[in-house]
């Protein structure tokens, strides 16, 4: 069996949603200033605000309510998380080690905690 | 897909005022939490998400908090580059109830409030008993602390009855969603949330039509007072101004008088924010101001002599009941 990252909002980045684009603050930072999310990262971060997510999921989710060929989503989706990762946005955690904020880590079913959504 | 953009770029221009007040709101709440400081969120998105209030244009952060704690927030605040408005505190004629603070990039401002006008007793008591009774309040995906739902009703009816006597419209709104919330104890709960508050005199416009017979006493004191003067202002600066020189002693005078007419261009854009830049903005923000100062001192001047009260103040008047809207307070 594949483990896949698990993404997430991390904590202390407050963010809000609008339907054009997501505004995202990383509190930590000495006089934040929010990022503009937009497009196909908006979409991704929207799924993401409402719970933590695997790739796979995304994907899927996106295939959904886009319409948008399952390929090029498994391309452009990763990437996407990889640049909100290394603006320090979200947080990626392998099944089962926990996620920031999840309490004691180990065991559980992939991608059922805290909201999380289960895999179709 | 397209990707994203960072807060340093050009693009950041597409936030709107009310998702840029929720994130100056986190900004806030969370160096206040760092800190151990305890902030109020009220007004704006806050009030519209508790029903208090509907959804209207907001353009600055509204908070409260104890009033030992306001010089340790702004100062915390700096760190982030909001800094102090200049205050042209030679013209104030009120104790300042609160301080704006301003940032080069956020669009809003925050306003801090030391204490709420209309709360006519000690406001670290009133902050406290406000605490006490907050609740969580979610604005988007952020949650902030709030007054409780009468509490914030208390306090935006304060807010509209201290804007003047044109706004019995937005009272009787915030009555009908009272009354749909709370149903028929309305009235009761929140005159006891106002008693509690010490705002039970200075809402009794607010709450007389839900049912409460609030009588002012025949020497309500000297808060009450105050608070009938600001009203008898009716926000307009320069009738505040002349209650204050009016009140003042004679020695004094001469200076106030200087200090109103001879005001430093940051003085004067302080007032006037949409001041255009550079001298011509100035000359034109000043004589703008001194035509509607004018003005409004021949108003008050005829309102006056039409009364023919002489140096009558609230508390030696016969009739000490809180003068419904439409009233003359003075």
């Amino acid at each position: 069996m594949v483990r896949e990252e698990v993404w997430s909002i991390r904590s202390g980045v407050a963010h809000v949603v609008e339907p054009e684009a997501s505004f995202a603050l990383p509190l930590d930072d000495p006089d934040p200033l929010p990022h503009v999310i937009e497009g196909g990262a908006h979409l991704v971060w929207q799924l993401l605000a409402a719970g933590p997510l695997a790739t796979a999921n995304i994907v899927e989710e996106l295939v959904d309510t886009t319409g948008a060929a399952r390929a090029v989503l498994d391309e452009q989706v990763p990437l996407i998380l990889d640049q909100l990762s290394r603006l320090r946005l979200v947080d990626r955690a392998m099944p089962g080690r926990g996620l920031p904020g999840d309490g004691p880590a180990g065991g559980g079913v992939p991608g059922t905690r805290s909201g999380a959504r289960t895999p179709r | 897909m397209s990707a994203l953009h960072t807060g340093h770029s050009p693009e950041v221009l597409e936030l709107g005022y009310v998702p840029a007040i929720t994130l100056v709101a986190a900004i806030v709440a969370d160096r206040a939490r760092r800190a151990g400081l305890r902030v109020l969120f009220i007004k704006g998105p806050f009030f519209t998400a508790q029903g208090v209030r509907d959804p209207k244009q907001s353009f600055d952060l509204d908070i409260l908090l104890h009033p030992e704690d306001v010089d340790q927030l702004v100062e915390l605040l700096a760190k982030d580059g909001w800094r102090l408005r200049d205050h042209p505190d030679a013209v104030l004629p009120f104790e300042e109830h609160s301080v704006t603070i301003l940032h080069h990039f956020w669009p809003c401002t925050i306003d801090v409030h030391r204490f709420w006008l209309g709360f006519l007793q000690d406001a670290a008591l009133t902050f406290e008993r406000l605490w006490q009774y907050r609740e969580r309040t979610a604005v988007g995906a952020l949650a902030f602390d709030t007054p409780c739902y009468e509490d914030s009703a208390v306090l935006e009816a304060l807010n509209e009855i201290r804007s003047g006597h044109r706004h019995e419209g937005t009272l009787a709104g915030i009555r009908q969603r009272v009354r749909g919330r709370l149903g028929e104890a309305a009235g009761c709960r929140l005159r006891e949330r106002a008693l509690q508050l010490g705002a039970e005199l200075s809402a009794a416009p607010f709450l007389r039509p839900l049912g409460q017979h609030v009588s002012i006493p025949d020497a309500p004191g000297p808060a009450y007072a105050e608070w009938v003067k600001r009203l008898s202002a009716e926000d307009q600066s320069v009738t505040a101004w002349l209650l204050r020189l009016r009140d003042a002693p004679l020695r004094r005078r001469p200076g106030m008088v200087v200090d109103a007419l001879a005001l430093r261009p940051s003085q004067l854009r302080a007032l006037r924010p949409d001041a255009r830049p550079g001298f011509r903005g100035f000359l034109e923000a000043w004589t703008t101001r001194a035509r509607k100062g004018s003005r409004d001192m021949c108003r008050y001047i005829v309102r006056e002599r039409r009364r023919g009260t002489g140096r009558r103040t609230v508390t030696n008047r016969t009739d000490t009941r809180r003068p419904e809207h439409g009233e003359e307070v003075l």
